[in-house]
């Protein structure tokens, strides 16, 4: 072993290990034996090492006072005391906190009722509401399809100047203006257009109206009117009148709802 | 009791964290004489010892959750946080009783006396191996309480410490090195104290 290999080796025990190192590493030994320089340093290791233990020794057996248990006894039941739940902070702010959700719980209950007021008044607005804007199906019809006695003078194909307002019905009440038109590609030869009140009860054409289209109440909530207008004749023969149908044409022109009157 | 004794310092200390002051009281009487003995070591003030283990176990107490079982056993940690007051209890009141004033009373009161040349060497002795030790260097003197004086592993003294194992094993080779000088410079004043360590040494 060479002065190297002793002090690794040495290096590698403790100072315990090497104090008492006499059987368990005879390389170590041989070589202190033979080496003074290496035999001088284990021999001044073992020196600390004895002195250490002397020391160690001579303080084995102190501990700290019983003055340091009593104070870390004090602050471990404090501590403890502490993270535990403390029924006499949960007594004191037990009343705010009621009062507080006795608090919520009126408000709760006045935005409910408040909530169930404003429903039922916008309810019985919106059916006021609806009630004045019926439906053209149902409101238009009886003003628009109450029997029209008009027999318009219907002009023949071709002849634009045979129009004429016949208008005999005995409620038309409103200014009626009557124009005539002439078509000549649809073959349409005159309509006549009425305004009719609205007020005038006539339920007994009601049926013969057919819809053409759905009406909302917002769309279709204005006043409408009834265009008579006579259908081509072809197919017809000459003699007999002309087919006449009645259209209810909302302010929007779009046709509402038709029958035909004979 | 008698249950709580056999338990490990982890599970003491889980105990005492959730509120058991009979699992404090056991780990506070296993661990608290190595804890006053190394900062009794390191600041040589008995004072600073009890003051330093008191603010050990507060520690423990109030900051106890901290602890983590995997990286390294309970006495380890405690011994790194007694390190740490150590330093601040030595940084803050007390620099003039380290260097000049070792135990002499607390050795002295356990000093048996079978002759009394011998116990007036052995005085010596103490004292001159308490003011080598704490004549050393910090950071040497650590290495040297926990591995010689406490006989902690090298890798237990690593966790406390903070380093690695091979920063332990080089510092306490260098540590010996200057301790064998001090201890040989006062065997030069005082011969007594070869002999005595001579004596202790067999």
């Amino acid at each position: 072993m060479t002065c190297r290999e002793f002090k690794h080796s040495a290096a590698s025990l403790t100072l315990w290990e090497l104090s008492r190192a006499q059987a368990q590493d005879e390389q170590i030994l041989s070589h202190a034996e033979q080496c003074e320089g290496c035999g001088g340093w284990l021999q001044n290791q073992r020196s600390v090492a004895a002195s250490l233990h002397t020391l160690q020794a001579q303080t084995a057996a102190m501990e700290a006072g019983p003055r340091v248990e009593r104070t870390l006894l004090r602050a471990f039941r404090q501590t403890a005391a502490e993270n535990a739940p403390q029924p006499v902070v949960a007594r004191v702010s037990a009343p705010t906190a009621f009062r507080l959700s006795h608090f919520f719980e009126i408000g709760a209950y006045v935005a409910v009722a408040a909530a169930i007021i404003v429903s039922v008044f916008l309810g019985v607005r919106l059916l006021q509401h609806s009630s004045r804007t019926v439906p053209v199906q149902s409101r238009v019809t009886p003003a628009s399809t109450r029997p029209l006695m008009q027999k318009p003078a219907v002009a023949a194909q071709g002849d634009s100047s045979k129009v004429a307002s016949g208008v005999t019905h005995e409620r038309v009440t409103s200014a009626v203006r009557s124009r005539s038109q002439r078509s000549d590609s649809a073959g349409v030869a005159a309509a006549t257009v009425q305004t009719v009140a609205a007020d005038e009860a006539q339920t007994d054409a009601d049926a013969d109206y057919v819809a053409l289209m759905f009406c909302d109440p917002l769309s279709c909530s204005s006043d409408s009117q009834v265009v008579r207008m006579e259908l081509p004749a072809n197919g017809v023969e000459q003699n007999s009148q002309p087919p006449v149908a009645e259209l209810v044409v909302g302010y929007d022109g779009v046709v509402r709802a038709v029958r035909i009157v004979n | 009791m008698a249950l709580l004794t056999d338990l490990t310092d982890e599970q003491l200390l889980t105990q005492a964290l959730a509120g058991d002051e009979d699992a404090f009281t056991v780990l506070y009487r296993r661990r608290q004489g190595p804890i006053y003995r190394f900062a009794l070591h390191m600041s040589g003030s008995s004072h600073v010892a009890e003051e330093v283990t008191q603010e050990v176990f507060l520690f423990l107490v109030q900051r106890g959750r901290d602890f983590d079982a995997e990286r390294g056993a309970l006495a380890a940690y405690l011994f790194g946080v007694a390190r740490n007051y150590v330093r601040r209890a030595l940084e803050r009141n007390y620099p003039e009783q380290v260097l000049g004033s070792p135990v002499e009373d607390e050795a002295a009161s356990l000093m048996v006396e079978c002759d009394p040349t011998e116990g007036i060497a052995r005085q010596q002795t103490s004292t001159a191996i308490w003011k080598a030790v704490l004549s050393l260097p910090e950071h040497y003197r650590e290495v040297v309480v926990l591995c010689d004086l406490h006989e902690l592993s090298y890798a237990d003294a690593a966790q406390s410490l903070g380093c690695a194992i091979g920063t332990i094993r080089s510092r306490l080779h260098r540590a010996h090195d200057m301790l064998s000088k001090k201890l040989q410079h006062s065997a030069a004043v005082a011969p007594g104290i070869s002999k005595v360590a001579a004596r202790c040494a067999s």
